[in-house]
This record gives structure tokens, sequence and C-alpha cells, in this order.
């Protein structure tokens, strides 16, 4: 998986958009996260995004890191004594800073490339932003036109389902973006990709 | 060592002379007996089968033959009328000379003539003996290295359609995987060249980089692993090709996405093998993007015959009360059945699957198989190769890397190689006797679909679907039905096998049977491709809004019907849940068809430790497959909690829907 690298830490203000089908309303959906920080700090972020049906609010500070990512910037983010809470997921290291939103820009200007985490109040899991816009084209949309038009990366494109996949530079905020795709008359929809349920060999 | 060669192979006749006098008789019939119509009917042939040669018969004459030459521990042979039954002992291979006479006694006297001719056995393949899911002896063998055997003829099927020159011959298996060791000795024959995709490094190579054994590699084997080759074991179809997506290294969904068909690396796929599954903690959804192209690549693949997804069902199927599930509530409530549903995780809740479960060699269920309606067919996964068998497979290659390595320390004869060194017969350590898993079933299952299709490339996906369900074996036959009790009534939680509607046999543990290759083989062979019609998918068709509150603790539970009025011929049955309760763990849900088939799709105790409500869940049965949709279908769901048990407390059934796969 292509890991993104986040040079710029988000500084949103609320951002609030649902751009998949059914959505749910998030005040009424129950908290089951394990832990309260969690929730607590994702609920606080502001920034809420539907994918797969499902809504997600963007845990600010939070980061996934390879496990096999042994450079010691990565080190030092996976140290316990950094973070507020750390768990694994599939193939990462998830945690939050200790340092809330702050402990992510002190991190990416060490460098270190990691995936922005968001947390899904109705499973009460946690979700890796994988970096990607998934994005569901109208028919007789060029995804190519569309990468031209916002600025951004054309990763792999399905003619077959009318789907594109897209990464934003490296200076634009992928759910601004994803929020301006969503709004284009040539395309159907428009979500961030994440992954809540990693596969695994049976 | 142990080193029985397992012969089999190709037959190549080479006459070496043409010796026969002709009587001078002036009774005699002209015709001199000949040799030359021999022709080998078979090309490929396994050691327990005897190839079968037809002398082409004279007018007027009485032909006989005898086997003048017999080599003694090179070949057996008998004859039978006209045809000649030759065997190929384990202990040769090489080049053995057989001379055969053939007499007319329609002369006078009668006529004799005496061919030789050369019979070329070609390399073998050492370790297929121990492949009891190819041919389970019950003998020691079939223990591959474990302490216990298997039952004779618990396998699958599969020798007669070698014989018959189907070895998948053309058909493209995509192994969608962890990796691929393209260049593993016994399976780079069948790898299609720059035809697999190495997601992390973005090149043609999805080689893992661990040393620790490649998931991918042990299932590719299993499918397709060249025969006759004098390496390792063989693949269920052993000249089906091989392309190898290693998405389960870089999960992101434009990757699913590509491997599955989206991409031109993966759309010439005729299966695609799924040995992976999700988590069953919680209601968690199918990628809304599988699901679209899963839809593509039926409709559009294979020249718009449809790619066949042939995917493992689990291996969470662990009694409760034993401590594999993790959640201590479920530990109290001493269940006797399962505590993960197959259909626990959307992924396994698609029609456009080939949902496989697992057989030990004894040919009943393997201990850790996850059951459930979505289950189709179970096949050959193994147990754990200590004190029950399990497969006998490739592995990464080298010993440096793999399951096996220098230095192994397993209970499994072959794979242990503590001493320092590996087994006699792996001193490579390409191979592993103790892969096991649904991850084992589902590729076995793709190289039974390999050669359906050989048979017969013009089957459709659902084709395929269609000849696996109805030539399937049912298996474990006397299993009763399982209960648990609540409210004092001993509630069915594993029914019995069922017989539908439509005559279709079908149980949750097994789907609609053990798969059956020759059964399935003959039948794609005489099948009409097509003969389904089309697929129809209706839309949801709602209860509507109930709110009824579910009683804790009884099995009445609450039960509500839906009346459906068209006709048609059911091929599967979605169901879309929406259910109040703060540990859904406790519920089961089951369904009535109008034919009176009783699929239970979820029963308590069986799925989602860790979560409350479903909104939206779906659920899939197979049950009811070739029933007919019209009339009153009753769901039943049901709280198998007590009030305070993990927090249980009233449930309501909100409303719920039905959609049928129909034709």
């Amino acid at each position: 998986m292509k890991k993104i690298i986040i040079v710029l830490l988000i500084s949103l203000s609320s951002i609030s958009f649902a751009i998949g089908q059914n959505a749910r309303n998030i005040s009424n959906i129950p908290l089951n996260a394990v832990n309260p920080i969690v929730a607590q700090l994702a609920q606080s972020s502001g920034i809420s995004f539907t994918s797969n049906e499902s809504q997600y609010q963007l845990i600010l500070g939070g980061r996934a890191i390879l496990q096999n990512d042994n450079s010691v910037a990565a080190q030092s983010a996976n140290s316990p004594s950094n973070n507020l809470w750390s768990d694994q997921k599939g193939p990462y290291n998830i945690s939050i800073g200790a340092g809330g939103a702050s402990a992510n820009s002190s991190l990416s200007n060490n460098g270190v490339s990691f995936n922005q985490i968001a947390y899904n109040p109705q499973s009460g899991n946690v979700g890796i932003i994988v970096g990607e816009i998934i994005v569901r084209l109208k028919p007789n949309s060029s995804a190519e036109s569309i990468a031209s038009i916002y600025g951004i990366k054309l990763t792999q494109s399905f003619d077959d389902i009318n789907t594109a996949f897209y990464r934003v530079q490296d200076w634009q905020n992928i759910f601004t973006v994803t929020q301006a795709l969503g709004k284009n008359y040539g395309i159907e929809y428009a979500e961030i990709d994440i992954i809540e349920n990693f596969a695994y060999p049976n | 060592m142990k080193f029985i060669k397992i012969l089999a192979v190709s037959f190549l006749w080479v006459f070496l002379s043409a010796c026969g006098g002709k009587s001078s008789s002036p009774a005699a019939v002209a015709a001199t007996p000949s040799l030359a119509a021999i022709s080998a009917q078979a090309t490929n042939q396994s050691v327990k089968k005897a190839v079968s040669i037809t002398v082409a018969n004279f007018p007027g004459a009485t032909l006989s033959y005898t086997i003048a030459s017999n080599p003694s521990g090179k070949v057996s042979g008998s004859v039978s009328g006209s045809t000649l039954n030759l065997t190929p002992l384990p202990s040769h291979s090489g080049t053995v000379a057989v001379t055969l006479t053939v007499s007319d006694a329609s002369t006078t006297p009668a006529t004799t003539a005496a061919r030789t001719f050369n019979l070329v056995i070609t390399a073998n393949d050492p370790l297929y003996k121990y492949q009891w899911h190819l041919d389970n002896t019950g003998g020691t063998d079939s223990k591959n290295f474990s302490s216990a055997a298997g039952t004779l003829g618990k396998d699958i099927n599969v020798d007669g359609v070698i014989i018959d020159g189907y070895d998948g011959t053309g058909v493209i298996v995509a192994v969608v995987d962890e990796g691929l060791d393209i260049d593993h000795p016994d399976l780079a024959p069948n790898v299609v060249s720059n035809g697999s995709w190495d997601y992390r490094d973005g090149d043609n190579d999805p080689t893992q980089d661990g040393t620790t054994g490649d998931h991918g590699t042990s299932v590719a084997g299993l499918t397709a692993a060249a025969g006759w080759n004098g390496k390792g074991g063989r693949g269920v179809a052993p000249a089906a090709s091989l392309k190898g997506f290693n998405w389960l290294e870089s999960q992101a969904t434009a990757n699913w996405v590509s491997a599955h068909g989206g991409s031109t690396k993966s759309a010439d796929a005729d299966i695609f093998n799924m040995s992976y599954g999700g988590s069953s903690y919680y209601d968690s959804p199918i990628n809304s993007q599988w699901l679209t192209q899963m839809e593509a690549s039926v409709t559009n693949l294979r020249s718009n015959k449809g790619a066949i997804f042939v995917k493992s069902s689990g291996n969470s199927h662990y009694r409760l009360g034993a401590n594999y599930c993790s959640n201590s509530a479920f530990y109290n409530a001493d269940v006797k059945t399962s505590c993960s549903n197959a259909g626990a995780t959307g992924m396994n809740s698609s029609p456009y699957n080939v949902l496989v479960g697992a057989l030990g060699a004894t040919g009943v269920k393997s201990s850790y198989s996850s059951a459930g309606s979505a289950v189709w067919v179970s096949a050959p996964g193994g147990e754990y190769g200590s004190s029950t068998p399990a497969m006998m497979t490739t592995d990464d290659g080298g010993c440096s890397r793999g399951y096996v390595h220098n230095n192994t320390s397993s209970s499994n004869g072959f794979n242990n190689s503590s001493g320092g060194s590996p087994h006699s017969l792996n001193a490579l350590c390409n191979y592993t006797a103790t892969f096991n898993g649904t991850s084992s079933a589902a590729p076995v299952t793709s190289g039974v679909v390999a050669l359906m299709l050989d048979a017969n490339p013009a089957l459709t996906w659902r084709d395929v679907k269609h000849i696996l369900a109805t030539t399937s074996t049912q298996v474990d036959a006397s299993k009763a039905n399982l209960t648990h009790t609540i409210g004092g009534v001993a509630y069915v939680t594993e029914p019995a096998w069922l017989t539908n509607g439509a005559g279709h046999k079908f149980h949750n543990w097994y789907g609609f049977g053990g798969v059956n290759v020759g059964a399935a083989v003959t039948a794609a062979l005489s099948y009409t491709a097509g003969s389904l019609g089309s697929l129809n998918t209706t839309s949801w068709q709602s209860s509507g809004t109930i709110n009824a509150s579910i009683p804790n603790a009884t099995a009445a539970g609450v039960t509500n019907a839906i009346a459906v009025s068209a006709s048609e011929v059911i091929e599967a049955v979605q169901l879309k849940m929406n259910v109040t309760h703060t540990f859904t763990g406790c519920l089961g849900v089951e369904l009535v068809s109008p034919a009176g088939t009783k699929s239970v799709l979820v029963h308590p105790y069986n799925m989602h430790w860790n979560t409350d409500d479903w909104d939206n869940f779906i659920l899939l049965t197979n049950a009811f497959y070739g029933e007919s949709t019209n009339g009153n279908w009753t769901v039943r769901v049901l709280d198998g909690c007590t009030n305070g048990f993990s927090g249980a407390s009233g449930a309501v059934l909100e409303d719920w829907s039905i959609r049928f796969f129909e034709h």
C-alpha cells in the first residue's frame, strides 16, 4: 500500500459532509469505542465523511504507521510514551499522539510516512485512510479530465464500473478535494477510501 | 526414506518390431493380427489407474491377447476382451518394454503375432501419494505424516477425469492472496509469464519478501502445481494457468478492483481464488466497490460468461465453551455449535461467490470450518497435520524462507527439520505437509472448476455453480440436529441435512456437499451452457415498520411474513435485517420458504461478539436453491440471551427485507 506523507497537518475548521448514500445522522449513533479517548478525539475533530455507506470521523493526531517501518522516527512515533492511545490494525501500528494534532505536525516535519486514521462510531472501530479518493463517474465523464480539473493524480481507472481512483497532491487536502469532487455534475459520488476491516488469509 | 514414486503419466507407444508370421494354411483368413491400431487412450495417468488400450479387431477375426513379457516391478497388466489394462507400478519410471501377443483363432492354425513396444513412463510426482484429497487410500500415505490415516475414498474423485484428459489446460486461475512464488519449480510451468501483479512495488512479481511462509504459494499449489514433472505433488488441475495478485499485502480498494477482474492483468482470469476472510466481530458490510466489480466480472469476463469467484468460508467454527471464542460471555453459554457464522462478514454474503467450507481426511467437516447458510459446497482442507492430516502442497521455494526451513520444528514428520536438515523428500524445502484451512478448500475447488471449464468452456459462472450444487456428494449424512436449550426448549441451532422444495440437499456445514470432480465434469460435458436463462435480481421487498419486541431467552422469538407474488426459480436469497439489540451475538434468524423449507441463517451465539444493533445487515442463504419464490416467506428472529447476559436487554425487530437472485 502506498503510504501518504502528510506534510501539512489538517487545520480545518469544522467540516462535515456526506457524499455517499445512506449517510447516518451521526448524533444518533451510539459510541461503541473501547477507548473513550478515540471517540472523544474523533468527535472533537469536527471532520466527518462517508465511505462505503458508513460515516467516519477523522481523528486529529491519529496515525497509522506500517509495522515494518523501522525508521527512528517511526519507532519514536510508536513509542507508548508519545501516545495517548495505540493499537494494531492489519499491517499497521495505529496511535494517537500525546500532543494531539501538534504531534502530527511534529511527525510530518520528521518525514515519517503515515496514514491518517478515522473512527466509525457505529462499529466502534478505527479505519486507515488509504490516501485515495474513490470517484464513481457518470457516463461520458473522463477520469483524466477530472484529474486535470482538480489537479489531482489519477492512480487507477476502471471503465467497466465507471470508477476512478485519485490521490491529492501534497499541498492539497483530501477532505476538501473529495467534497469538491462530490459536487461535480460529472461525478455520481466521491468518497475517501478507508480500510476498516482488513482481510486476512484463511 | 520412502520414495515410492507415483507413476503416472504419459504413455508413448513406440513399436520396436513387427515380427508376426502369417499362416500358410489355405483356410486362413487373410487378416493378420496387427497391433498397428493400438492407441493409448490416456496420456496422463494416475498410479492407481490402469491405462486401457483397445486393439482394433479385424473383420472375421477372433482375436485374443496375452502379455508375453510383463516386466516384474515395472508394469502389471491384464487382458479383458480386446482391452488391455496396464498399470505402471509405483517403484519405476523410465522405459518399459512390453511384448504383446495377439492370436487370431479364426485361422487354422491360429495366427499369432507378437509386438514389442516401449511404454515410456515419464517422471512422476513423488508427493502425490500423500495428497489424500486427490486419492485417499485410507492407508499410511493418507496420514500425510500425521498420526491418523484418512478414510478410503474420501477424496474429490479426480483420477478418472485426469485419465480422460482434463487437466485444466487453457483455464486461468487468479490467486488473490499474499503472494505467489512465480519461480517455484512446481508452479513456474503454469505461471503466466508477466501475468501477475505486485501491488507493493508495482511490478509483475508478487513473490513475497517475507521468510515465514507465503500463503498464496501454498494456495496456488493446491489448484495447479504442475503434474508428472518429477517434483512434489500435483494440483487438482495440473495444467491450469496461474496468476498471482498480492492484494492482501496492499488492501486499498483500487487494488481489490484491479485484482478481481478490473485490470487488464486480471481480466482474462476464468477463476478468482479468494482464500481470505474478514472479521466476524460485527456486521461489516461488503465494500460496495467490491460488489460493483464482482457484478461486472460475472457479467463481462470470459466473453460475457462470467468469471467464477471461489472463496473460503472462514476458519472460526469452534465449539463454544472451548477457549477459541474470545468473548467470555460465550464461554458461559456452552453452546454446542459454531461461534462464527460464515455469513458474519459481508464479503461472504455475496451471491457471486462459490463459498467453500473445509473437509478433513475422513470426509467430515474440518474442525475449524466456518459454517452457515452462505456456504455453497465443501472440499478438502484438512486438519492440523499433527494428530490428523493436513494438506500437502507447495511452499515458498528454498530453505531460507517458507513454512519449512532448515531447522523447523514441527510435530509433522515431513515439516520437521529440527535436526538441522529438511525431510529427505523435501531437500529443497519446497513443500509443506501442514497447510490447511478453508484457504485450502477454496483452491481445491478452484481446481475442480478449472477441470469443469476445461471440459466445457462454454459454461457460465451460474452453470458452474449449478453443476457444483447438483453433483456434490452428501457427506456426514447422519449428522443430527445440534440444539441449544433456550427458554427450556431445545432450539435447533445447526439443523441436520435438509432436502428443500426443489429436491436439493443442503447443510449449513457443507452447503450442497463435498465436491465430486468426476460427477461435476461428467455433468459439465453434457450440460447445455446458459440453460438457466438470464439472472434477475429482484428489488428489496420490505416488511415495513414492525418494531416488535423480541422476548428474551425464548426460541419462539418474533415471526413476520412477507408475501411474494412472482413465481421464479431461486438461485439465492438475501435478507436485510434491522434489529435493535445491545448485544447482537444473542440473536438468531431463520427463514421459512413457501415450500416449508427452513433455513437457519444465524443462531444465537453465532457471530458479532462485540457490537450492538443490526443496521441493514445483509445475510445470504443458499438453502432454497431451485425453489419457487411464490408465496409467504416467514422470518423468525429470536434472542437467545437472558436479560443481563453481557448487558443484553430488550431486542426489537424494526423491519426486514428480502430479495431474490432468480431466473
